[in-house]
């Protein structure tokens, strides 16, 4: 689950480097393939807002007149849903993280 | 003597207790020793009620006997309608019982009051400082007989609410429904649970008026900005983008959005990061700004008259008054955050609530183009020292006020008696030292929690120096409790930082010199992926040895 988070945020930041011009279908096409993942993970949420903006960056890439809202609108609510993840996770993950070292101790 | 029933029924319920609070005590003293020495008046029965005459005067006694009428200039409840009251009641056919004490009240009256007639009456200000009040427990002394007698030392004053709500009475000799009186009912509701705090805080108007329009439009050339600049890509974005941010906080201050001002702030930190080519700059972290920034604006653009204020946040957050602390002073920490302000923070530990304080001595810092060698020290509260000075001593802080998250004002009026210096271990719950790293991951380390809830001593059982991270800059030690859990002391290094990070070096390098060494840390608790850890602002190698 943390993998696929990475991915996703790397995805984000990714685009967030190159621009909504530069990304070209590979761009898209990388978003499809994470929103698969997420759906196979269960993150159905993700998987949703990720085919969003895969959707709306085609979109764009297709117009004359370009209208910038509707992707970074989408961008920023797929980073804040990373981030909300990342928040749910933690607690589990420093207790499972934690497990093995108190099992050392008492043994 | 054939009285009205419902004079004779007012007559019965009012104890001296209720005299007092239609007057005050040196009226009801005098008019009994007036009672003792005069002659038995004379009384006529009438239809409003009964004229007693004392000598030349006379008084018509009627219920309520606030409403009672003298032909002597008083406006106020005179010796004479008390004298009069007193030797009505002696008289009075009483019960089966007459020495038992009347009946406790139901105070009807008062229950009945509208509290958001009250809260309209008080003010946004008052009411916020009465509903704090309440909810910390620092309330007003209330006592409840024939009347209800409330003292608010910190205004000062003492009001006596009684039945008819009219004539109760205040120290300040109102004849009007004072904002004393107002704020007594308002405690006594509170207390009585007539008065939900819950539904009385929507209703104070939230900072200065929000001009939406002006408001929307910000929020939607905001978005369209940040848009711009998602389109255009960081890679090819000019360092001018830094100063269109800035401006753009500009406006929202202007449009009265400190939120929106804050978080561009914030992102305007992160672009400098980059362009500087920090070290410490992360690609996720101006995600995360770009993304907060954008989703706040939209949100107050599509926002109403209601949740725009909400949004919008405040300025300044509202100091409310506490009364006197007894404060210690445990640690503090400089600061210089990428959102334009520097400076120091004060953490101090309440000795008889339990809990921490903060006083903050920053500036901002957003437009200094060279950043200033240090600024002046802080001195507040009329202390002889800069406050670092009095590092670990207790200070007696009279007329505090602090804002809902505890950071304390630097009012004139605030005075701080500076007491001696003294272990921490001394001043500190013992219960308090967290030695089970679970506990801090249950209780203290929650996102999105204030700092204040985050802070914690912790002594762990032993210590493991970690060597320095000279990629990520990072200076690390591992603490771990009786049961294994590690928590990680982390302080990444930045200019301002260099000092900690020396400090801790060489704390580092006497643990190892002498492993027995036991010390206590105080600091910031916080989750970053699957570790949890802790940000130091103090640590110290004798705790409670003094006891």
């Amino acid at each position: 689950m943390t993998e696929l988070l990475d991915d996703m945020e790397l995805a984000l930041t990714d685009l967030i480097q190159s621009g909504f011009s530069t990304g070209g279908p590979a761009t898209a096409q990388r978003l499809g393939a994470l929103s698969h993942r997420c759906e196979d993970c269960g993150l159905h949420t993700g998987g949703a807002l990720l085919s969003e903006l895969e959707r709306v960056l085609t979109a764009r890439s297709h117009t004359v007149q370009k209208n910038d809202l509707p992707p970074a609108a989408a961008l920023c609510r797929t980073a804040r849903y990373i981030q909300l993840c990342r928040e749910k996770l933690q607690e589990e993950q420093i207790k499972q993280r934690w497990q093995p070292l108190t099992d050392k101790e008492e043994f | 003597m054939q009285l009205p029933k419902a004079l004779s029924a007012a007559l019965a319920a009012a104890d001296e207790n209720y005299l007092i609070g239609l007057c005050n005590k040196g009226t009801v003293n005098r008019a009994k020793k007036d009672l003792a020495v005069s002659a038995s008046p004379e009384t006529m029965p009438g239809q409003d009620g009964v004229t007693v005459r004392l000598g030349d005067i006379s008084c018509l006694i009627t219920a309520p006997l606030g409403e009672s009428r003298c032909s002597c200039p008083s406006s106020a409840i005179c010796r004479h309608r008390i004298a009069a009251i007193l030797w009505l009641k002696g008289r009075l056919d009483a019960g089966p019982d007459p020495a038992a004490p009347p009946p406790r009240p139901e105070f009807q009256e008062l229950r009945a009051y509208p509290p958001e007639k009250l809260a309209k009456q008080l003010g946004s200000k008052r009411l916020s400082a009465a509903l704090f009040r309440h909810q910390s427990g620092s309330g007003p002394q209330i006592t409840e007989a024939s009347v209800v007698t409330v003292d608010m030392p910190w205004l000062p004053a003492c009001v006596r609410l009684l039945e008819p709500l009219e004539h109760s009475t205040c120290t300040c000799h109102s004849k009007v429904f004072c904002p004393h009186k107002a704020e007594a009912l308002l405690y006594w509701q509170l207390k009585e649970g007539v008065a939900d705090p819950s539904l009385l805080q929507p209703a104070q108007p939230a900072g200065a008026a929000l001009d939406l329009e002006a408001a929307r439009g910000v929020c939607r050339a905001v978005q369209e900005a940040l848009a711009a600049q998602l389109a255009t890509g960081l890679s090819r974005m000019p360092p001018g983008v830094c100063e269109t941010v800035e401006r753009m906080a500009a406006l929202c201050h202007t449009a009265k959005l400190p939120e929106l001002e804050r978080a561009l702030r914030a992102l305007h930190g992160e672009y400098a990061a980059y362009f500087g080519r920090s070290a410490t700059y992360r690609d996720a972290e101006l995600l995360q700004r770009l993304s907060t920034a954008f989703r706040l604006a939209g949100a107050l653009e599509a926002a109403d008259g209601e949740t725009a204020p909400s949004l919008a946040g405040n300025f300044r957050d509202d100091y409310l008054p506490l009364g006197d602390l007894k404060l210690y002073l445990l640690g503090m920490r400089e600061f210089s955050g990428r959102s334009g302000y520097a400076g120091a923070i004060y953490y101090f530990w309440e000795r008889d609530a339990r809990q921490f304080y903060t006083f903050t001595h920053v500036r901002p810092t957003f437009y200094e183009k060279e950043p200033r060698r240090r600024s002046s020290p802080a001195v507040p509260w009329g202390l002889p020292c800069p406050l670092h000075q009095a590092w670990n001593h207790a200070l007696d802080l009279t007329n505090a006020k602090a804002t809902r998250t505890g950071n304390l004002s630097a009012s004139e009026q605030c005075q701080a008696i500076l007491l001696d210096r003294c272990d921490p271990g001394c001043v500190y719950p013992k219960e308090r030292v967290c030695a089970d790293f679970a506990l801090l991951l249950e209780r203290h380390s929650a996102p999105h929690t204030p700092e204040r809830d985050r802070l914690a001593v912790v002594r762990p059982q032993r210590c493991e120096p970690q060597p320095y991270d000279a990629i990520q800059q990072r200076f690390a030690l591992r603490l771990l409790d009786g049961a294994g859990r590690d928590l990680w002391l982390e302080v990444r290094y930045k200019k301002e930082e260099s000092k900690v990070v020396d400090v801790l070096e060489e704390f580092a390098d006497s643990l190892k010199k002498d492993p027995r060494l036991s010390p206590v840390f105080f600091g910031i608790v916080y989750r970053e992926g699957d570790r949890l850890k802790l940000y130091p602002i103090e640590f110290f190698t004798k705790w409670g040895e003094d006891t």
